[in-house]
């Protein structure tokens, strides 16, 4: 597969005011050296959905605007579909998408339609293959009766689909996405994340994705890289992340009467403790005998075996890797 | 690969055509806001008709100027005021907010040139249709009718250049100041501050100013062209057709200025957080 995104030893600063007396503050802001982003290397081969990951601040989103042109670096290469984003050059934004959860490109007084189409004429999307494909797009998503109402009329989630048409109408080779589900309902984060997928395995575009919700990332991404404080802390497939959590299991067992924490905690780490309903974490080696000590041992209603949740090794990657 | 000159032409009229026609459906949108934007002109428009007839009941001249001229003063005051709000100072209060808010990341991911879309992003022609014409009329009819000034072709010709001159070469001076957002984030004093430059020139012929302001007034800050010197050259006031070369060269200085900070502009630009 071809590399269509080549990063080598990418660095950002960013200046950010230091706090001052009130007369100086008001007339001449001082300024201080930020790193945002520390040296970060990426290789991304067409057809791949990536996951950027890590906790706010971290440099992901620096990461994602540079990626597009937006931000200039500081020092470092990058090479995006051959080109260097910051010249944003025609034949290359024709050739990427951008979608920000939490920012419109629509306007808000006109129906959606009346944005399309001037993307259409944008992108220079020939008429018929606009109207195939915005058909297409919409029956999708379901949004084809909200087309034609305003923008301002139309609940979160509707909107974010309808900027979702938008940006994909030109059919991008490389769609970026930064938290495209923030505050929407579980029905409409599940439309949307099913939506990318479609648009990454059938599509084959390949998809950027910064996000908080792991359900976005176990659904659309097949990559995951971590950046925790401008720094990439790891970056390989998602089974590999979970494959390294593997050895361990949380049982949440549910008595049928009482029993004592400190029994439990002969078994294994106690996580949380209710009057009949107690988590353990234990080694997956381990996780049949205690499984058979439970059951023999006390009055067991039911017993529930799980692995470590992606957003916990997510969060332990982060504290581990500050 | 590079497009030819007529294709980048080409997609530069279709930039402005295209938001022309969608600025033009936003802006019917809500059609109470155009009844008030030519509510409002109008009443100014009067009254500043009564203002101007009130002083010259007393005197007979401004700086030189009859009644009669001062009203074509004033309707050239009228065109750049107008034209300035049709397609400039929206677009410049309108870049520093998306600067703010962010929005301007999803302009600058689209293949555009981004300068020129941004500079005619909003082509206001509801205010060209239903504000302009019928706010200016009551001033035509007065023109007309207090006519007394003799207008040479030349003088027209002259004067239209250096107002097309002047006109652009205030809007780089705005826009530059807009540019501010990128730095500070902030735009809404600094377009204030341009708004307040740009049309000071708008009260007084150009014959009433001391030469040192009359040099700051077609040069740095280039307010006294569009408007002042303008007038002067359609009334045959001043002929010297070195003012029409300083037109064009300042417009010229302005445009390049326009173009470097914009790329300077970009290179600050630090995209608001998401």
């Amino acid at each position: 597969m071809e590399k269509i995104i080549k990063v080598v030893d990418l660095v950002k600063i960013y200046e950010i005011p230091v706090k001052q007396s009130f007369w100086k503050s008001i007339f001449w802001s001082k300024n201080k050296d930020l790193l945002a982003v520390d040296r970060i290397n990426i290789e991304i081969e067409e057809g791949e959905s990536v996951a950027l990951l890590g906790p706010n601040g971290a440099g992901k989103t620096t990461t994602l605007k540079m990626l597009t042109g937006l931000l200039y670096p500081t020092s470092g290469e990058i090479e995006v579909l051959g080109f260097r984003p910051t010249e944003r050059r025609r034949e290359f934004l024709k050739q990427i998408a951008l979608v920000m959860g939490n920012k419109n490109s629509l306007s808000w007084d006109l129906p959606a339609r009346a944005s399309f189409e001037l993307f259409k004429d944008i992108y220079e999307i020939k008429q018929r293959d606009f109207e195939s494909r915005l058909m297409e797009l919409s029956e999708l998503l379901e949004v084809v009766e909200f087309l034609d109402n305003p923008v301002r009329k139309l609940s979160l989630g509707q909107r974010l689909k309808m900027e979702l048409i938008g940006a994909i109408l030109h059919r991008p080779k490389l769609l970026f996405l930064d938290e495209p589900t923030i505050g929407l309902d579980v029905v409409s984060k599940r439309k949307i994340r099913g939506f990318l997928r479609h648009l990454n395995k059938i599509e084959k575009t390949t998809i950027i994705l910064t996000s908080h919700e792991m359900a976005d990332i176990e659904t659309v991404s097949d990559r995951v890289m971590v950046i925790n404080g401008g720094v990439k802390v790891f970056d390989d497939s998602l089974e590999k992340l979970l494959h390294n959590y593997q050895d361990k299991k949380y049982l949440t067992v549910t008595f049928e009467k009482p029993v004592k924490r400190v029994e439990l905690e002969k078994l294994g780490k106690v996580l949380s403790k209710k009057e009949l309903v107690a988590t353990l974490e234990i080694s997956k080696k381990n996780q049949g005998k205690v499984m058979a000590i439970l059951t023999e041992s006390y009055e067991v209603d039911d017993i529930d075996v799980r692995s470590v949740p992606l957003d916990e090794i997510v969060e332990d990657l982060f504290g581990r890797t500050k | 690969m590079k497009q030819s000159v007529f294709e980048e032409v080409g997609l530069r009229l279709k930039i402005m055509k295209v938001n022309a026609a969608f600025s033009f459906r936003e802006s019917i949108a809500y059609s109470a806001n155009n009844w008030g934007g030519l509510a409002s002109t109008v009443v100014y428009m009067i009254t500043y008709l009564v203002f101007l007839g009130a002083i010259f009941g007393r005197v007979k001249t401004v700086a030189g100027y009859n009644y009669s001229e001062i009203l074509l003063f004033t309707l050239v005051s009228q065109f750049n005021f107008y034209l300035a709000w049709i397609w400039s100072i929206k677009n410049i209060e309108t870049l520093g907010e998306s600067v703010k808010s962010g929005f301007f990341d999803l302009i600058l991911t689209k293949p555009l040139p981004t300068l020129w879309y941004v500079t005619f992003l909003k082509i206001n022609l509801t205010m060209l249709l239903i504000e302009m014409w019928p706010a200016t009329l009551p001033l035509i009819y007065l023109l007309v009718k207090n006519a007394e000034f003799v207008i040479s072709l030349p003088g027209l010709l002259w004067g239209s250049v250096i107002f097309i001159c002047g006109h652009i070469a205030i809007h780089c001076m705005q826009f530059v100041f807009g540019l501010g957002a990128f730095w500070a984030g902030e735009y809404k004093a600094m377009n204030s501050l341009s708004y307040q430059i740009a049309f000071f020139g708008d009260s007084v012929p150009i014959e009433a100013y001391p030469k040192w302001f009359l040099t700051l007034g077609v040069s740095i800050f280039p307010f006294l062209l569009h408007t002042a010197l303008t007038t002067s050259f359609i009334l045959g006031k001043t002929t010297d057709l070195r003012w029409v070369l300083w037109s064009v060269l300042v417009m010229v200085v302005f445009l390049i200025i326009k173009k470097k900070m914009w790329e300077k502009a970009l290179r600050a630009y630090s995209s608001a957080s998401s």
